[in-house]
């Protein structure tokens, strides 16, 4: 019996084995990576649409530069080039701005038009979006856009067109395989593609090659004006549209899904968050584009607008403002320091529009001048869920931009008066670095 | 049974005279069996006479006892058979034939009549007539019936070694030849021929009259009524030797000198050419079977005959003014060309059947003499196939399985999948990986090949356009082959018949349902097959030590290593345990054990079996696994295993085994279980562990398979051990046990014919790659993943790798440049340009299963153009300008490679079984 037991040993091994092998925690697998980002060392951004461009970055460091060429010409733009942290000109048509800056300059370029209105947008970077929303415009009676795209890939580029109308979807004419051979700037009436819809939206659907794209709008309601679109580049649940300034506004919706859903609006004012009155039963229908006047009960503040939906939506708001129309975009909380322009013409006002929807946040602004040097600081709080406006001009004496650095989550905007219109600019971070791909051998 | 004439015995109204010849030197152990063979004969012949070649063992005192002085004749130490024949026929009365007679070969009592009966009816033309010769002192076994040469210059007697006589060769019919011991000579045709040559002293001298005769116009006649059981003592060398005696090499210099002697016109030429290189060829074949006497031997003889043309062209110039009848219409005398080579097949099958069989450590001529002591116990005669040939059903229903489960597996470009890479084009694709410094993978790579490379070369190479057949029979043969070298290994320890085909069909099963075969992992399946080998040398070693066994199992732990490093550790408690009897033989044979997988695996595999990280590593795709604590105690390495509870029998009958085993019979039970419990203990280490290439790519779980189904292996062998200890049980208990012992196999069988063999394995596609791609071999980047998530870089040259290729590592500084430049064109940074990829070398980009986000900002690249691609999910984009990468290999990895493998070719040399030269008694 002793032996027996005694042989009984081994089992027992095998099953505290077992055991050990059930019992311990497994180890962890997955590795971490060494660098979460990466240094943008050159974008190249298409400017047009406006007579005067304005490139800057948020820092100039040893080697870097900055060319700007006309396209399709390729000749060069030498009020645009060189290697300063501001650079302004006039400019005959469309513009490629590349800027090259090994330890990431964050290259930002804009574009201004007064051609009746002020038009002030953002030089997009082609490759931010590969199919971006352009939500606002329109081909019918006095609301009449024009979609400007830009080839900048190296190659010809292809882009399919998607339109949405008030009633749906548009089967539009000519709207797949426009071919854009490289530099090439074209124009497309977007009453060539869908007459009749007061209110259209357009995709812009990259099927090879980079093509900028952006929406010269003049629009009819709630005035007249002229805006540039800003490309939207997802549709998302939840989206914070900045810088609504007061007047009569608009609110445009596009809902590309197949759902339809309700819409819940909050506005963050300068004392908080608020439900305006009269838009409890808001919905964007399934594939349609939705316009609707917001009511009085906004108030005569700059807002921001906290649009919630079951399904991705792009929201904009227009805005009448000082004869024009200015329209505010939703963008992403600033990750990282803005550029916002000030030496591209004069302005009557600049004023910078913060929305904290989370936290409270604060930012720092430093105005420097062209040549990049300090000119000026301020900071500025905003309470939780509020919007605080700050007048950019009086940041500094002399200065062509300002860098504003948030700290906490932030929506941004620049609301521009001049004599001859409005409009606001979202800001988006300079690009000095972006999310490392994880990105590992196979085998 | 044949045409046989109406009366054959018509020669007995009128017997034509016969004068025999008895030939004895020192036959003193057959003389008394020969004399009173011929005392007992039914026709007898007219006259004796007998010649004694200085016998010194009492065979004169014997012959003149029998036949009187006036009847026998001495002759001196040296004199051949032919020129004692001669001696003796000067003696003789005339007659009308001579009958010769070695001291070494009994007559039955009607051999003679026999021999007269053809002589006297198959013609005027026939002028020599010789017996069927079967084996000493009265044996079924044929030794010649005829004999004849082949082109190779060896003596072919148109039987298989250890042939029975049952009548298969009892036809009369004309040979080139008859054997001189009861050869029956006419005696007009003697006196014409001059009977035999002079030069062939003791060989080839039959041979060589039987050949002058055919070219004279003679017809030489075997009569296999007539039997005589010869003893060969001169061919097998069981005379005592003595001063005079022909030396060893003599048999083969006769039959070379033989060959060319006869060899005329074109013929001549060409024998002269093909018996030179031949005999070196066999003279390096006789050194690598470790036959270095009969090398010798081989030398020698081409020595004697080639470097004395003269005589050869005297002996050709007579042998051709007495021919009459052309060599054409003679053809029919001589055996197929092709049957030399047919020979060497059979020697090299012999030969590496031998190298199986460990305990046949040595052979001795003809039939080998084998350690191991359990007879092949087949009995010929039973009452049905099932009860006379088990096992060989068994394995056939094994094979039938193993079919119909890889049904989907059986036709198709190539075996891929899971773990497993396909083959290459031609068996030449190992050589180079192996032998080749740098190696067209990838960007370029520069490495040493894994050792796995040469072995798969080496078994592939007999089937050079069809390098698959090897990897499908590895991989889809695995389960069949692990029950022929388990049930080879149980052999060991029991005579049951029942307990070896449940123990293999086990382990058999157990392979399959540890998922190794559905998931292609080659380096289990490889080391699954070659375990029980390995089990079994080492047994043989404990009981018998050896240095050959000892690198035998060296061997056998470095071919397992090659393929799966962890089998080293695996075995490393084999080696210990010989280590702690203490003594010489085991420790040298332990030592032996240990180093030689070492040396052999060469750098690149050793740097894994040391490697903490990459010891898991196995043969093909780092494929991981995701088994549990439960699914290895059950023997599973992965979900794609059997259903789990198949194993849990063998669980319990082993534990039973334990208990059920009387005391004294436990020890070899408890070394089973701890042998067991080592397999479960690494197996278990193994859940913990991690595969990481050094490449940079993502660890992944190890497979855990190989020492799970170890663990269960090793518990099927406790059973039977247990099993044979006890001995055979009531029906009650018997029944029971077997159904459990049933459950394994039985349940693993239906699990894969309803289940199939593959998934992930499969056969239908054949590259990494879109067809296109593939054909003009380019250099691919292809990328897995999202843009947001993780994502995958890989570069696959024209078709893809094939096995053994995923073992390079690419060049750190080629990838780091790839991932470099791969991200900064994916984020977007502007760091990098299309170009930079090109200057890499990638002519082509591809996303198997395109991500959106993805496919749109490679879109955005410029220099990169869309192309078509195999599958609307995949994009391929083509850029120009691509730099072919180069793989520049250094010389001297060449040079290890070759040193690695000849140090191979020792080893599985000195593994061989030791030939020495027939039986040789020494004064």
């Amino acid at each position: 019996m002793t032996g027996r037991l005694r042989a009984l040993l081994w089992p027992l091994v095998a099953a505290a084995l077992v055991a050990a092998g059930v019992l311990l925690p497994e180890p962890d697998r997955t590795s971490s990576d060494g660098d979460d980002t990466l240094t943008v060392e050159a974008r190249t951004l298409a400017c047009a649409g406006g007579t005067r461009v304005a490139a800057g970055a948020l820092a100039v460091h040893d080697g870097a530069r900055r060319e700007a060429t006309v396209l399709p010409a390729g000749e060069p733009v030498e009020a645009l080039s060189g290697a300063t942290t501001w650079a302004e000109g006039t400019v005959s048509g469309p513009v490629s701005v590349r800027t090259t800056d090994e330890r990431g300059a964050g290259a930002v370029a804009f574009t201004r038009s007064d051609e009746d209105g002020l038009e002030l947008a953002a030089c997009p970077w082609a490759a931010a979006a590969s199919a971006p929303y352009l939500v606002g415009g329109g081909a019918a009676g006095d609301h009449q856009s024009t979609l400007q795209l830009t080839g900048t890939s190296g190659g010809s580029s292809v882009v399919d067109l998607r339109l949405w109308g008030a009633q749906g979807p548009v089967e539009g004419v000519g709207t797949t395989g426009i071919a854009l051979e490289p530099g090439e700037a074209r124009s497309v009436r977007l009453t060539d593609l869908a007459a009749g819809e007061s209110e259209l939206a357009v995709q812009v659907v990259v099927r090879s090659g980079q093509v900028a794209a952006s929406l010269r709008d003049r629009a009819a309601e709630p005035a007249s004006g002229r805006e540039v679109v800003t490309p939207v580049a997802t549709a998302r649940r939840v989206q914070v549209v900045t810088g609504v300034v007061p007047g009569d506004r608009r609110l445009v919706l596009l809902n590309p899904t197949g759902t339809s859903t309700p819409v819940t609006i909050e506005a963050l004012g300068p004392d908080g968050t608020f439900a305006p009155t009269g838009l409890e039963d808001l919905q964007a229908r399934a594939g349609a584009v939705t316009a609707v006047p917001l009511p009085a009960s906004l108030g005569d503040d700059v807002v921001s607008l906290r649009v919630r939906a079951d399904v991705p939506l792009v929201a904009t708001v227009r805005s009448a403002a000082n004869g024009d129309v200015a329209d505010a975009a939703p963008a992403p909380a600033l990750d990282g320091p803005a550029v916002a322009p000030l030496a591209i013409g004069s302005w009557q006002r600049a004023d910078l529009v913060l929305s904290a929807p989370g936290r409270a946040a604060s930012v720092r602004l430093v105005a420097r001048d062209a040549a990049g040097r300090e000119v000026g600081t301020a900071a500025v709080e905003v309470a939780a869920g509020a919007t605080a406006v700050t007048d950019l001009r009086r940041v500094g004496d002399g200065a062509a931009w300002v860098e504003v650095r948030p700290d906490g989550e932030l929506h941004a905007a620049v609301a521009y008066r001049s004599g001859s219109g409005a409009s606001t600019l979202t800001l988006a971070a300079a690009p000095v670095d972006v999310p490392a791909p994880d990105l590992r051998p196979a085998r | 049974m044949f045409d046989e004439p109406d009366d054959p015995r018509a020669w007995l109204e009128d017997p034509p005279t016969v004068a025999a010849v008895l030939v004895a030197h020192d036959g003193m152990a057959w003389l008394p069996t020969v004399l009173g063979s011929i005392a007992t004969m039914e026709h007898a012949p007219t006259a004796w006479h007998a010649v004694d070649v200085a016998s010194t063992d009492g065979s004169g005192d014997l012959l003149r006892a029998s036949f009187g002085d006036e009847r026998l004749s001495y002759a001196p130490s040296g004199t051949g058979f032919g020129a004692a024949v001669d001696l003796a026929v000067e003696q003789l009365p005339r007659t009308d034939w001579i009958w010769l007679l070695h001291d070494d070969s009994a007559v039955e009592p009607d051999t003679l009549a026999r021999l007269l009966d053809e002589a006297t009816t198959a013609g005027d033309d026939v002028a020599v007539v010789g017996p069927k010769l079967r084996e000493w002192p009265s044996l079924r076994r044929l030794l010649e019936v005829g004999v004849t040469v082949s082109g190779t210059a060896h003596r072919e007697t148109g039987l298989e070694t250890g042939e029975p006589d049952a009548g298969q060769h009892d036809r009369p019919r004309d040979v080139l030849a008859v054997s001189s011991a009861g050869m029956l000579v006419r005696r007009d045709a003697w006196d014409a021929l001059g009977g035999f040559s002079a030069d062939f002293p003791m060989f080839g001298d039959d041979l060589d009259l039987g050949w002058r005769a055919a070219r004279a116009g003679y017809r030489v006649r075997v009569a296999p009524p007539a039997v005589l059981f010869h003893a060969e003592a001169t061919a097998r060398r069981a005379r005592p030797r003595s001063t005079g005696d022909v030396s060893p090499h003599e048999e083969r210099r006769a039959m070379l000198f033989l060959t060319l002697a006869h060899a005329t016109g074109r013929r001549a030429a060409l024998a002269w050419w093909r018996l030179l290189v031949g005999s070196f060829l066999r003279t390096l074949g006789l050194l690598l079977a470790q036959a270095p006497e009969e090398a010798g031997d081989e030398l020698q003889a081409l020595r004697d005959v080639y470097l004395h043309p003269r005589s050869v062209r005297r002996a050709r110039a007579e042998r051709a003014a007495a021919e009459t009848v052309p060599h054409a219409r003679l053809r029919h005398l001589f055996p197929s060309p092709w049957l030399p080579y047919l020979r060497a097949l059979d020697t090299v099958r012999e030969w590496a059947a031998a190298l199986l069989r460990p305990e046949s450590m040595v052979t001795t001529g003809r039939r080998s003499s084998v350690l191991d002591p359990e007879p092949d116990d087949v009995p010929d005669d039973g009452p049905s196939l099932w009860r006379r040939r088990p096992w060989l059903l068994t394995v056939l229903l094994v094979l039938a399985v193993v079919g119909v489960a890889s049904r989907d597996l059986l036709s198709g470009p190539y075996l891929h999948g899971g773990a497993m890479l396909p083959a290459p084009r031609t068996a030449g694709g190992w050589w180079e990986l192996f032998l080749s410094g740098g190696h067209d993978v990838g960007l370029g790579t520069s490495g040493s090949g894994p050792v796995l490379a040469l072995l798969l070369a080496v078994v592939a190479t007999p089937v050079w356009l069809a390098p698959g057949l090897v990897t499908s029979v590895l991989v889809l043969g695995a389960v069949p082959l692990a029950a022929l070298t388990a049930h080879r290994f149980v052999r060991l320890f029991t005579d049951r018949r029942g307990l070896r085909i449940l123990a293999a069909l086990g382990y058999a099963a157990a392979v399959a349902a540890s998922g190794a075969v559905a998931e292609g992992r080659v380096g289990t399946l490889v080391t699954a097959v070659v375990a029980p080998i390995a089990a079994g040398v080492a047994v043989r070693l404990w009981f018998e030590p050896r240095w050959q066994r000892g690198v035998a199992l060296g061997v056998w732990v470095a071919v397992a290593t090659a393929f799966a490093p962890v089998a080293f550790w695996l075995a490393l408690p084999l080696a210990l345990a010989l280590a702690l009897r203490r003594t010489r033989p085991f420790l040298v044979a332990a030592a032996l054990a240990v180093v030689l997988p070492l040396v052999l695996v060469g750098p690149w595999t050793w740097q894994r079996v040391v490697a903490p990280a990459r010891v898991w590593w196995e043969a093909g795709l780092p494929l991981p696994a995701d088994a549990s604590a439960i699914d290895v105690a059950l023997g599973r390495g992965s979900d794609a295993g059997a259903p789990l509870g198949l194993v849990a029998p063998v669980l319990l009958l082993a534990v039973v085994a334990l208990l059920a085993v009387p005391a004294r019979e436990r020890r070899a039970v408890v070394v089973a279980w701890s042998a067991a419990l080592v397999a479960l203990a690494v197996a278990v280490v193994g859940l913990f562990s991690s595969v990481d290439t050094g490449t940079g790519a993502a660890t992944a779980a190890a497979w855990t398979g190989l020492p799970a189904l170890l663990w269960v292996g090793a518990l099927l062998v406790a059973c039977l051990l247990a099993a044979e200890a006890v001995g055979p049980l009531r029906v009650a208990l018997t029944v029971p046990v077997v159904l459990l012992a049933l459950v394994l196999p039985l349940g693993t069988a239906a699990w894969l014919v309803v289940h199939g063999a593959g998934d992930p394995l499969e056969r239908d596609r054949d590259t990494p790659v879109p067809a296109y791609l593939a054909d003009r071999d380019a250099t691919t980047l292809v990328l897995t993943g999202t843009l947001d998530g993780p994502m995958q870089v890989d570069v696959v040259r024209g078709a893809g790798p094939f096995l053994g290729q995923e073992t390079l590592r690419p060049d750190a500084e080629r990838q780091d440049a790839l991932l470099t430049t791969v991200e900064a064109l994916v984020a977007g940074t502007g760091a990098a340009q299309v170009s930079e990829l090109a200057d890499l070398g990638v002519d082509a980009v591809y996303l198997p299963d395109a991500d959106r986000a993805l496919a749109q900002r490679l879109d955005a690249l410029p220099d990169l153009r869309a192309a078509g691609s195999d599958d609307p999910a995949s994009r391929v984009w083509t850029l120009e300008g691509a730099t072919p990468p180069s793989a520049d290999g250094s010389w001297w990895r060449t040079v290890v490679a070759v040193v690695l493998a000849v140090a191979w070719l020792v080893a599985v040399v000195l593994t061989a079984p030791v030939r020495r030269r027939r039986k040789e008694v020494l004064r």
